[in-house]
Parts: structure tokens; sequence; C-alpha cells
């Protein structure tokens, strides 16, 4: 190193730039607009979000384009599909389940640490016609997060009936229970909390159910602990009496059967 | 700046089995010749933005977008910033101050 006294430069100094103050060094000041221009925009993911929330598939596809990187593509596809569900846009959806090929069950942690889906996301937002557009696409509606099944995840968020009649007819499990009410069945939890309208779906699925002689299904039902199977069809008519005008033998004597160990618990209780 | 198909096949079929010190230089010297296709064709299978975040101590000292900031050359300095590379990382120069 020259000495600071022989020469007339001064001892080397070590300078920490960062790629603006670089720029603005080498006097490229186009290219020191430009970064600083980068640098004032909102967050990577507030950019994002604000794209998809335009709702423009092209733009969307711009910007996931622009990050060049096929890893870091499909990461941030796989974000914007939750994002997509959880601002309810369909065409997203769309768009990201056919461009990206993202596996519609795949799994994400919530923000409360649960793990959830884009089905359990978009019904967590009370966004019905995209959950609905997730069952078409068959979305595995089995699959639990923070409140079990996505039924019940629908239950608690109070969605509209349309969605609980589409998830029991994609025959979602209705003999979970919900995490909070342990003890109480789908049936009881909908009484207790006064959602009736719900109440009225799980019954009518029921009926349906009795209606087509499902006989396996309601099997099933009752072998996994759903007891309300003797539901009322109107006023003074009753499941049983339902199975018996279409001569379905074996759902009688299932009703039977439960109603019969029913009173015999009774007794025992009161004994 | 001649991009021949022959020429990316060829960058292109190293680039499997390097590791990502040598990939990362591979990089730097697209950047220094301005190869804007190849340099494409090269960041899409190697994640450079992580290399760059990754390791704090023996990582490069000098990231990629200084290179082309040197250069003066915009549109890679468009690129690197669409592609979201860190902007606070600092470049340490030792220079000489001149004293008039």
């Amino acid at each position: 190193m020259v000495p600071a006294s022989s020469s007339p430069t001064a001892p080397l100094i070590k300078k920490s730039l960062t790629a603006y103050e670089y720029a603005h060094e080498l006097k490229h000041y186009h290219l020191a607009d430009l970064i600083r221009h980068r640098l004032r925009l909102p967050s990577f993911q507030q950019r994002f979000f604000r794209v998809l929330q335009l709702n423009d598939v092209r733009r969307c596809d711009t910007f996931i384009k622009h990050l060049r990187n096929e890893v870091r593509q499909r990461n941030l596809a796989k974000d914007g599909f939750f994002y997509a569900a959880q601002l309810g846009s369909v065409r997203l959806l769309d768009y990201f389940l056919t461009r990206w090929k993202i596996d519609i069950n795949t799994q994400q942690l919530s923000n409360e640490n649960y793990p959830t889906t884009a089905l359990l996301t978009a019904i967590t937002y009370n966004q019905n016609d995209a959950a609905k557009f997730l069952l078409f696409r068959h979305a595995d509606p089995s699959i639990k997060g923070q409140y079990d099944n996505a039924l019940v995840t629908a239950l608690h968020y109070q969605s509209t009936n349309d969605l609980i009649r589409l998830l029991l007819d994609k025959n979602v499990d209705l003999t979970v229970k919900h995490p909070d009410f342990k003890k109480l069945t789908l049936r009881e939890y909908c009484v207790f909390t006064n959602r009736v309208k719900a109440k009225i779906e799980l019954d009518s699925y029921i009926v349906r159910l009795i209606n087509n002689g499902n006989y396996k299904r309601l099997k099933w039902l009752i072998d996994h602990g759903y007891k309300h199977i003797n539901v009322n069809v109107s006023y003074k008519r009753n499941g049983k009496q339902l199975a018996k005008e279409r001569y379905y033998e074996k759902i009688v004597k299932l009703i039977d059967d439960l109603e019969h160990a029913q009173i015999k618990a009774r007794k025992k209780m009161n004994y | 700046m001649e991009d021949t198909l022959e020429q990316e096949k060829s960058v292109l079929d190293h680039t499997n089995n390097k590791n990502d010190e040598t990939q990362y230089l591979d990089c730097i010297r697209l950047v220094d010749g301005g190869h804007i296709r190849r340099f494409e064709n090269l960041v899409a299978k190697f994640d450079i933005i992580q290399y760059e975040l990754n390791d704090e101590d023996n990582g490069p000292t000098k990231p990629v977008i200084f290179y082309a900031i040197e250069h003066n050359d915009e549109t890679f300095v468009k690129i690197l910033l669409e592609m979201e590379v860190p902007l606070n990382k600092s470049y340490s120069v030792s220079r000489k101050i001149f004293i008039l």
C-alpha cells in the first residue's frame, strides 16, 4: 500500500455500497432510478396479493413469469392458489389448477399453524362459489383442518345451505365432532348453536338416503355413532314410515334396532 | 451475442452436474458477457436468489446485480429487478479517495 504522505491519494478506504448507491457512484443514474423505484414499491407478497385482487389471469401470469426460476414460480403459484381461494376467485383458481397443475388437495399451514387446504380456506373466508368450484374439481372434503373436515368447517363458518348439501352429497363424514364440542354429534351441535337451516340440511340428507334405499351408508353412519336416523320427514311422518312405504325392509330393521338400543340405554340410565 | 441452440444446450448440459458455486460463477459470466437468453435458461433451473440469500458468511461478496450495474446494462438490471433479487445486499469496495 502506498503510504498516505508520499502520494496525493488517501489510504484505501473500505466502503459498503448497496446496489442503489453503487449505481449512483458509477453515475449510471437511470439504473439508480430503476432501483430506487423498485425499492419504493410495497413488499413482494403485498404486490402479489394486489395483482391477484385484480382477478386478471394475464397480469397474474406475467407477475409469476417474471421470477424466471421454475422452483420459485411453483412456490409462488402455490401461494397464489390459496390466496385465490381466500379471495373467492374461480377464474384464478382455475388458472392455477390448469396452468400450474397444482394438486387441488395440497396443504399449507394457516396463520394459526393448522394445516389447511384451498377448500377449507375458501370455506373459512365464506367464499361459497369458490368452495363449490373446488368440490366440482374433486377437492377432497375429508382433509382435516382447524375445525376437522370440510363439513364441520362449513357449519362453523355458517356456510350457505347449498354448499352444505353439496358437501353431504360428496359423502363427507358427518359422524365427526366439532373440536370445541367434543360431546355433541354434529346434529346436536347444530341444535345447540341454533343453526336451524344446517340441521334441516343434515336431516334431509338422511331422508334422501332412506329414499334411495342406501342401506350401506345408513349402516355405516349408525356404526360410527350417528343416531338421528329416524328423522321427521314431515309432520307425523318419520323416516321409519318412509322406509316402510318403500319396502326397504333392511332399513326398517336398522331403525328398529337403533330405537330399541336407545330405549334400552334410557332404561338403564333410570335404574 | 450469438445465441445458437447448440450453445444453449451445452450450457444446460453442464449445469446438471455442477454444484451451486460454479453455476453462480456461470451466471456472473453470462451477465458479464450480456447473454440474456442463456442467463435466463440457466436461472430457470438454478435458484440464484436463494443462493445469494442463503449463506451470509461465505456467500458471494458481490451480488450479480452489481455486475450488471458495472456494465451499465439496463435490460439486465431490469431482468434482475423483476426476479426480485435482494436489494439490501451491499458490496464492499476498496477504493482510493482523492484529496484535491
